[in-house]
């Protein structure tokens, strides 16, 4: 069931019964009082009219006994005329006379005052009589010499057509009350389930793939909150998923930029491999051939060598140690003083010990320069220098070569990027280098900062952290 | 078509190894080179040259291989895309753009040839029939017409024949040449390749032209550089 009619359902229920309890109450009290108060009424006219019936009797007795002797029959006749003229203009109140045994005078049905053969004086008496509800008193007329009863009775009924009009009023007001809080409480459950409903919707447009919806409910009780949180996931969601396609297209984009670099040296390598072993060419082509597929074959084998490299570093963190750096600058002087026909690249060090890994801050270095001795023309300088400063160690590469423009400095740690591929190739390289040292940056935390000019040089800057002494 | 005219064909790529590659391949079957190694030297050449047919790779610095296509196109030239971009999605939108053909790297010479030659003969201009000596082979009827008389050839020597004639003038290695003629990599069916040599010197009378080299093939030789 949905949860709009629940609530009405409920609370429907809940004013129904508490309206109709509340009504049967003051329905029961009402007529409780009611009857409570006709019974006191009328046992007080009974009593006034007994009184009077009384005094007026002794009056005329002492009347007709001075006129007549004997009173009785004369007597009975008084009974009876007062009787009448209690009972004239009261529709609702009959009168039985008694003595010990007999009816003497009734203006009631036969039925009734057979009924009353057998009564009390003491106090009044309720019955049904002919489906009316009647009460009855009976009291001893106060009379010398003989003994009277006089039976009031009254119908009750009015009290109870009380009681059944008002029965009726609430049936007819429970009803309305019921149609009119049917329709308030529609009203009222839809306004409280229009958030819910907006977060149903959000839910749904989300699943589908639209990551920036949000329920943006803005009121305090625990729907808000709800959508409060509600969007802060849908907030994570997007973004995750984001990172998630960004990091799928640069993976698309490395394995397209890869594929490729793999096959044109294979195009080439097979196209002249092909050409030497179909005919006997000319000694000028065959140089040709065998040289392109040597060194296309070089490249490959310089690509497959950084790729591996690229791939080791992988995702994970290297536990940082004390490496000095000064050890490491010495070994890159030896390094290129025996690989490197350049003769000008100039090492300056100042002792410092540094948190980070030997062979990671090497390679580092090493793609560094290398790019830098890519750059620059045979007498081109190129200086590599270390130092402390503020208590960080600093290592900068100068050179005087092409420089980069802004474009370049951007895609520089792109994987494969060449800014001119020609010269990278001749020179064998990949593009990877670069993308090399920042996955290197990144495991030690920290960043390169690159300033370059065309034709006048590149810095290239990298700090790290200082090893605390042990 | 002047049987003299040779086809022009622009080659745009910015891998050196692989223009001459190509340049080496298409000079020797006889179509004129010219090379450019970016897409703005290649427009450049392209307003100053009449080509016959355009190949042009993708990856190109500057003025990337769709760009320049888009200049290309209206001038109604032949294009075949030469790249590795070899996806569904690369395919499609090459051709759509108008390229005649496109070709995946790595390629083999052969396939490269085999389409250029497939692009030209769309437009008529392929070289369709070659004069050699005193035969006339006519590629589209698969006809082979010897002092106007028709040779029945089988379809391999004419396969064989064709091959010869397309690297007539070089000495060609036995087990390459079979394997080509033949497309199998399967060995030592040298034999069937002498068999068939030996019925085309017959059939052709050219004993003098189809020589064996000791030891390590074939050449046609020609000296008549006439065809078209």
């Amino acid at each position: 069931m949905k949860f709009a009619h629940k609530i009405i359902i409920s609370c429907l229920i809940l004013i129904m019964a508490v309206y109709s309890i509340g009504s049967t109450i003051m329905l029961v009290l009402n007529h409780q009082q009611l009857l409570q108060t006709t019974i006191e009424k009328n046992l007080e006219t009974h009593d006034i009219e007994l009184f009077s019936m009384e005094t007026k009797l002794l009056q005329d007795r002492t009347r007709f006994r001075n006129a007549y002797k004997t009173a009785d029959q004369q007597m009975l006749e008084r009974f009876s005329y007062y009787i009448d003229s209690y009972s004239s203009g009261k529709k609702n109140t009959t009168y039985a006379l008694y003595d010990n045994q007999n009816l003497l005078y009734s203006t009631m049905d036969k039925g009734l005052s057979k009924k009353l053969s057998n009564i009390q004086t003491s106090t009044y008496q309720t019955m049904t009589y002919d489906s009316k509800k009647m009460m009855v008193v009976t009291s001893k007329v106060s009379f010398p010499n003989q003994e009277f009863y006089l039976s009031a009775a009254y119908d009750l009924s009015d009290v109870y057509a009380e009681r059944t009009r008002e029965f009726k009023s609430f049936l007819l007001i429970g009803s309305c009350l019921c149609i009119i809080s049917y329709i308030v409480l529609k009203f009222i459950a839809s306004y409280m389930t229009e958030p819910i409903e907006k977060l149903n919707k959000a839910a749904q447009h989300i699943a589908k793939g639209n990551y920036k919806e949000r329920t943006l409910i803005e009121s305090t009780d625990e729907i808000g909150e709800l959508s409060k949180s509600f969007d802060m996931m849908a907030l994570e969601i997007e973004q995750t998923i984001s990172k998630l396609q960004l990091n799928l297209e640069q993976r698309d984009e490395f394995m397209g930029s890869f594929s490729h670099e793999i096959k044109t040296p294979m195009t080439s390598i097979l196209g002249y491999a092909d050409i030497l072993r179909t005919y006997d060419c000319d000694p000028k082509t065959r140089t040709k051939a065998a040289q392109y597929i040597y060194s296309e074959g070089q490249r490959l084998a310089s690509l497959s060598y950084t790729m591996m490299d690229l791939l080791s570093l992988g995702e994970n963190e290297i536990q940082l140690e004390t490496v000095d750096a000064v050890a490491t600058m010495i070994q890159l002087e030896n390094y290129y003083a025996i690989n490197n026909k350049k003769r000008n690249v100039y090492f300056y060090s100042e002792e410092c010990y540094v948190l980070s890994h030997s062979d990671l801050l090497f390679a580092m270095l090493r793609n560094i320069i290398d790019n830098a001795i890519k750059a620059s023309k045979e007498d081109q300088t190129i200086l590599v220098l270390q130092s402390i400063k503020d208590n960080k160690c600093i290592f900068m590469i100068i050179d005087e070569g092409v420089g980069m423009e802004k474009e370049t400095i951007d895609k520089m740690t792109e994987p494969f990027y060449m800014a001119d591929k020609s010269r990278a190739r001749s020179l064998g390289g990949a593009g990877l280098g670069m993308s090399i040292v920042k996955r290197i940056c990144d495991l030690h935390h920290t960043n390169l900062i690159v300033d370059s000019a065309l034709g006048i040089g590149t810095t290239i800057t990298m700090t790290l952290e200082v090893a605390k002494d042990e | 078509m002047n049987k003299g005219d040779k086809m022009k064909v622009l080659i745009v790529e910015d891998e050196k190894p692989i223009a001459d590659l190509i340049q080496m391949h298409l000079e020797h079957h006889g179509y004129d080179c010219d090379y450019a190694p970016d897409g703005n030297i290649g427009a450049n050449k392209i307003e100053e040259e009449k080509y016959d047919l355009v190949l042009l790779d993708i990856m190109l610095p500057h003025v990337d291989g769709y760009e320049l296509m888009e200049y290309i196109e209206p001038l109604k030239i032949p294009v075949i895309f030469i790249t590795a971009k070899g996806s569904v999605k690369d395919k499609v939108k090459g051709l759509q753009m108008g390229a005649d053909d496109y070709l995946v790297k790595p390629f083999s010479v052969d396939e490269l040839l085999a389409r250029v030659e497939s692009v030209l003969r769309r437009y008529h201009r392929d070289i369709s029939t070659f004069y050699i000596n005193d035969i006339i082979i006519d590629t589209n009827a698969r006809q082979v017409k010897q002092d106007g008389k028709v040779l029945n050839l089988t379809n391999k020597e004419y396969d064989l024949l064709l091959f010869l004639v397309r690297n007539k003038n070089i000495v060609l290695y036995r087990d390459t040449l079979y394997e080509k003629v033949w497309d199998t990599t399967d060995l030592g069916h040298t034999r069937t390749l002498d068999l068939h040599i030996q019925r085309l010197r017959k059939k052709l009378k050219w004993k003098d032209h189809i020589k064996t080299v000791f030891g390590i093939g074939y050449i046609l030789e020609v000296d008549d550089e006439i065809c078209s």
